[in-house]
């Protein structure tokens, strides 16, 4: 059996990263064999990690143990994985004189800070490509670095408001309602990692990098593409129908037995129409003209729906699915979280993995979002406690000495414990 | 500004959203996409939206979108002939992305390991609806079902109504930029190393990366993550002003936004602190919307953004299309048309120093297949009349 051989094993990557968004970006990087140093500081820690003295928000792993908890925070847990950790104060001249010594021999630099914060800091593209040309450095800023709204900030569903997508969005004849996820996030961290990956790509050939201005609400308007085409070519914003389609019938959720249970159906083509009338047993929806097209399906929607409801009311999703599936119509149960666990299918592709933190703990993790050949993007790291790596990244790589580091240490540019809390109560 | 990547043959004999977006942001950026698209054309031809009067394939909103720089050949991989064209492109690719479904390479006649056997380093991705293997690899996929089967669709909408569906085609938008990715790094390694990839990107599976919270929250506290915003928010997510909503995170920026409303109740010891904000947040809510109300939702996003409060207001495709910033970044770049004289479509969501976003407009059905198959395979017009005439291609 061959080794497991890592598409980006020898490139370094430095990511400064907060929360979602370039953590993502970071981890996948992590995940194909890249060697991702995360730099935080004891002063201003990536809030993921939580407060310092309290389990604050949701999720945690090991609750109300002793351990810090800022070791603990699922929301830190979850992306970042397969990281280094390097502490260092980017606001000491003793840290940027650090941080350009690592620039100089890392490949990749990616940050999510607010637009302009690296050139501010006196450590933008135009000083690190002096040390390296051939860095590649991105950014992602919510609004972008380029336009004259560049110092919009924003988190969660700020990239979603902006984009279009959230207006688009809601039941239909209701007004807009946002999703209940941070979509926006990980839209850009792995548009993110496309980038870099199209400039590397350029590098082989070039020996030279370049700067990369990533917008994430771009990212979620490109997202919303058909509906900005919507108002290009007919000029219309797109009307908010919920979970019914301009061109399908039937297509939406539809209740089943079972506490706030619900299947996805959507019928596409005239064939599995017929189908799904004889999974109805339904002679009158079968025999009905007007029915055996779309447009004429649609025009009586409410009708199959209620038809298909009634049925549906009568089973589980999961039952439902899998006789239409069967029958070769699209349908799928809306899984709570606990069923993903369960589901035959997810697990036989081995998409969870154990992890085993040192102070979390170990638990059941979801895994990568796709699969190659060769390489198992498996957990082989996991996520890092803070400065874990400050030894490694300073004695090792840059070869600093005893002396150094204490200087560092007492200076406060690197540390092990936050001193700062990144949640005030 | 120029880039190298003009010389990597791409062979897309994807069809629909994924493998379309995956091979726009390579096509974007300049590699030779040679799109195989059936007789009928790609289905996204058929969706729209479309101009005002009778849908157009060449027309159609979506198709535009996905299929900037692209060339296009029409072949029907129906017939053995087809198949047999399409195995000879596939020799000179350096990339070939399908979504065919699962064994669909073999449908083709083809396989990753032959490929990789006569082309050390081709990088072949797959995407399919539920992934090349396991048992519900042969289901049929539609956007509304891989929402559903991902869990976000069970968590989307209001607690007190149905699950709602994302607009548009969330899941396999994800699926195609993930595809890219795998594309681009197995690409990559391929470069530095050698050896390529055969990468399985599974639209459900692409999709659960929004779940990781969701799931984390079954595994570390056992508990069913419910479908509503998340109420630990002291602050309403989407406040109404005059003319819309904006959108604020609450919590650290709270002082700011205090401070910018300008209102004196607002400094009220009691909402000093984040837990003194949750135990009073609907007299808070009603407090600030109040305010909100006597500005429009363009002014306010400005009053509290030029102040550093992340903020955000909710924008129609009317207003993002018409937005200067955007015409600042040159997102929206102009097209010649047919039919139409120009076209307006957007661009990249991130801008490159050294590479620029294509102006290849998109391709007409089969409008390269000549070109193609006389400078990539070197067929003769003789032998192209003849494939033609043979229903091959069109």
């Amino acid at each position: 059996m061959t080794a497991e051989y890592f598409p980006l094993a020898g490139i370094r990557v430095l990511a400064l990263e907060n929360n979602w968004a370039g953590p993502w970006c970071s981890k996948i990087f992590g995940d194909l064999g890249a060697e991702v140093i995360r730099i935080e500081a004891i002063q201003r820690y990536d809030p993921a990690r939580g407060p310092i003295d309290r389990e604050g928000g949701r999720q945690y792993a090991k609750p109300g143990d002793p351990s810090p908890p800022t070791e603990r925070a699922d929301t830190f847990l979850k992306a970042n994985r397969n990281k280094l950790d390097l502490t260092l104060n980017l606001k000491d001249p003793a840290g940027k004189a650090v941080f350009v010594r690592l620039a100089a021999v890392s490949d990749v630099m990616v940050d999510n800070y607010s637009a302009h914060t690296m050139d501010q800091l006196g450590l933008g593209y135009p000083v690190l490509r002096e040390v390296n040309p051939g860095i590649v450095m991105l950014s992602m800023p919510m609004n972008g670095a380029i336009g004259r709204d560049s110092n919009v900030r924003g988190y969660g569903g700020t990239g979603e408001v902006l984009s279009g997508m959230t207006s688009m969005t809601g039941y239909e004849g209701e007004g807009s309602i946002m999703s209940n996820f941070a979509i926006g996030d990980p839209v850009a961290g792995v548009h993110a990692a496309a980038a870099i990956l199209l400039a590397l790509l350029q590098r082989a050939d070039t020996g030279t990098g370049q700067s990369i201005d990533l917008s994430q609400v771009d990212t979620m308007a490109g997202f919303a593409a058909d509906g900005l085409m919507q108002y290009i070519l007919r000029g219309e914003n797109p009307v908010r129908r919920g979970n019914s389609d301009p061109r399908f019938a039937p297509h939406g959720v539809y209740r089943c037995a079972g506490e706030d249970s619900w299947v996805a159906i959507a019928v596409e083509t005239d064939e599995q129409w017929r189908s799904l009338t004889k999974v109805l047993d339904d002679p009158g929806l079968a025999s009905d003209g007007d029915l055996a097209t779309a447009p004429g399906r649609l025009a009586r929607r409410n009708l199959i729906d209620k038809a298909l409801e009634r049925w549906t009311g009568e089973r589980t999703p999961q039952e439902a699915a899998e006789i239409l599936q069967s029958a070769g119509i699209p349908a799928g149960p809306a899984f709570k979280n606990f069923e993903l666990f369960e589901d035959p299918h997810i697990v036989a592709r081995e998409f969870f993995e154990e992890v085993t933190h040192p102070i979390a703990g170990t638990y059941r993790y979801p895994g990568a979002a796709w699969k190659m050949s060769g390489t198992s993007l498996r957990t082989r790291l996991p996520a890092p406690l803070l400065g874990e790596h400050n030894d490694y990244v300073l004695r090792e790589l840059l070869g600093f000495t005893d002396a150094e580091m204490n200087d560092l240490t007492e200076a406060k540019v690197i540390g092990r414990e936050p001193i700062v809390d990144a949640w005030p109560r | 500004m120029s880039n190298t990547f003009g010389k990597y043959q791409v062979l897309d004999l994807t069809e629909g959203v994924a493998g379309p977006y995956a091979t726009r942001l390579l096509a974007g950026y300049g590699f030779d996409v040679i799109k195989v698209e059936p007789p009928g054309g790609d289905w996204s031809r058929n969706a729209g939206p479309f101009p005002i009067g009778e849908p157009d394939p060449e027309l159609s909103g979506l198709f535009l979108y996905l299929n900037v720089g692209k060339r296009s050949v029409t072949i029907d991989a129906a017939t053995d002939g087809g198949r047999e064209l399409i195995g000879k492109l596939a020799e000179t690719a350096d990339v070939i992305l399908e979504s065919r479904g699962p064994g669909g390479l073999a449908g083709l006649g083809l396989s990753y390991d032959s490929l990789a056997g006569k082309r050390p380093g081709v990088v072949v991705t797959s995407i399919s609806p539920f992934g090349q293997c396991g048992p519900n690899s042969h289901y049929q996929g539609s956007e509304i079902v891989y929402q559903a089967m991902s869990g976000f669709l069970y968590r989307n909408g209001r607690a007190d109504s149905p699950p709602l569906k994302q607009w548009g085609y969330l899941a396999q938008l994800v699926a195609g930029v993930n595809a890219a990715t795998a594309t681009l790094a197995a690409l990559l390694g391929a470069r530095l190393n050698g050896v390529g990839h055969h990468n399985d990107l599974s639209i459900q599976e692409a999709m659960l990366q929004f779940l990781h919270g969701t799931m984390m929250r079954w595994v570390l506290a056992g508990q069913v993550a419910p479908r509503g915003m998340n109420m630990v928010l002291s602050i309403q997510p989407l406040l109404p002003t005059a003319d819309g909503e904006i959108q604020v995170t609450g919590g650290k920026v709270w002082a700011a936004m205090a401070d910018s409303l300008d209102d004196p109740r607002l400094k009220d010891p009691k909402f000093a602190t984040q837990d003194g904000r949750l135990e009073h947040k609907a007299e808070l809510n009603a407090i600030l919307i109040e305010n909100l109300s006597r500005l429009g939702r363009e002014e306010a996003f400005k009053m509290l953004s030029d102040r550093g409060v992340p903020v955000g207001y909710v924008r129609s495709a009317k207003d993002f299309y018409e937005s200067p910033h955007e015409r600042d970044r040159g997102y929206f770049k102009s097209y010649p048309n047919a039919k139409l004289g120009t076209i307006e479509i957007p661009g990249s969501p991130f801008i490159m120093s050294e590479i620029e976003w294509t102006s290849t407009r998109p391709p007409g059905l089969g409008e390269h297949t000549r070109e193609v198959l006389s400078s990539v395979l070197s067929l003769s017009d003789g032998e192209i009349d003849s494939l033609a005439a043979d229903g091959v291609i069109r």
